[in-house]
């Protein structure tokens, strides 16, 4: 192990050798590279002061996407059958209101006690 | 930020450059890999940035490998079907510009230290990727295991092979030129 460090480090004594042996144009080249993603680094910053919480609630909300889209989801879809049940029910109403509506009986008759009695007597010796 | 880039884009470039041995594409990969680490670990502590600066940068190695190897397929492809325009190129011309392109410059150095700087380049160049890839992290950048592991995506006993198994190729390597470290 102590040999195979030994190796290592000579080895890298002649490798830092060769990058201190760099032409001017590859250590201009990374000097611009380096401007560049420092320049970036900045407008990141930038954009993050300026959507402020934004950002921040992106940042917390961004890995949960898929279990908010679910949820979002969900609540649509009982919101559509809460709907749809409203309309069924108006439907059915709409059916009694215009049987009674158009009936001989006058409504009336069917708030009367007596009347209630004689249907079910009617209806049990039938 | 600056500072950490300044201390590493060196190496970084030669690390690119034993990798895909074409300065161009090895400037243009460390290029890359500072803007993504800036952009996306401007923020962390700087005790993460060399783990995440050498994971980006073998990952834009990587990428670099595909995409080639995806150009050469179509450029395969394409060259069945089209007659060659250019018979009369010479092809030691191009092959003597990509020597030249990344042979070693040290204008500094002793004559004896410059040889010895180009076997040893030439024989990393050699090594097997993730063989280089940990020998570099771990001896020439300082990173210690578990952090070369985490750069690497593999277990610390796989970099320690890796490790072990470039030092001795390269002492053997470097012994049958004659090389004595």
């Amino acid at each position: 192990m102590n040999k195979e460090r030994d190796i290592a480090y000579k080895v890298r004594h002649y490798l830092n050798q060769g990058t201190n042996g760099l032409d001017r144009r590859t250590t201009d080249r990374l000097f611009e590279s380096r401007m560049k993603a420092i320049s970036h680094q900045q407008v990141a910053g930038a954009q993050l002061s300026l959507a402020g919480a934004g950002h921040i609630a992106a940042d917390m909300l961004l890995p949960h996407a898929r279990a908010l889209v679910a949820i979002i989801g969900l609540v649509f879809g009982v919101m559509g059958v809460s709907t749809w049940n409203d309309f069924q029910k108006a439907d059915e109403y709409m059916e009694i209101d215009s049987a009674l509506l158009a009936d001989d009986l006058p409504i009336n008759a069917y708030l009367d006690k007596g009347f209630q009695a004689w249907l079910s007597e009617r209806s049990s010796q039938d | 930020m600056s500072d950490f880039l300044a201390s590493v884009e060196r190496r970084a470039y030669k690390q690119a450059l034993f990798a895909v041995r074409d300065d161009e594409v090895a400037l243009d990969i460390v290029q890359d890999s500072m803007l993504k680490l800036a952009e996306k670990y401007g923020n962390k502590p700087a005790g993460e940035l060399p783990m995440l600066f050498q994971r980006i940068l073998q990952n834009t190695i990587r990428d670099f490998y595909r995409r080639q190897k995806v150009r050469s397929m179509w450029t395969t492809l394409l060259s069945a079907f089209s007659p060659s325009d250019n018979e009369d190129a010479d092809p030691l011309e191009t092959l003597e510009v990509e020597q030249g392109s990344y042979s070693p410059t040290t204008p500094h150095g002793s004559l004896e230290q410059t040889q010895v700087l180009a076997i040893i380049e030439e024989e990393i160049k050699k090594l097997p990727p993730r063989q280089r890839e940990a020998f570099l992290m771990r001896y020439w950048e300082d990173m210690d295991i578990a952090e070369t592991a985490a750069a690497m995506g593999c277990s610390a006993g796989s970099v320690k092979t890796h490790c072990s198994r470039a030092t001795h190729s390269l002492a053997t390597a470097l012994k049958a030129k004659g090389v004595e470290l």
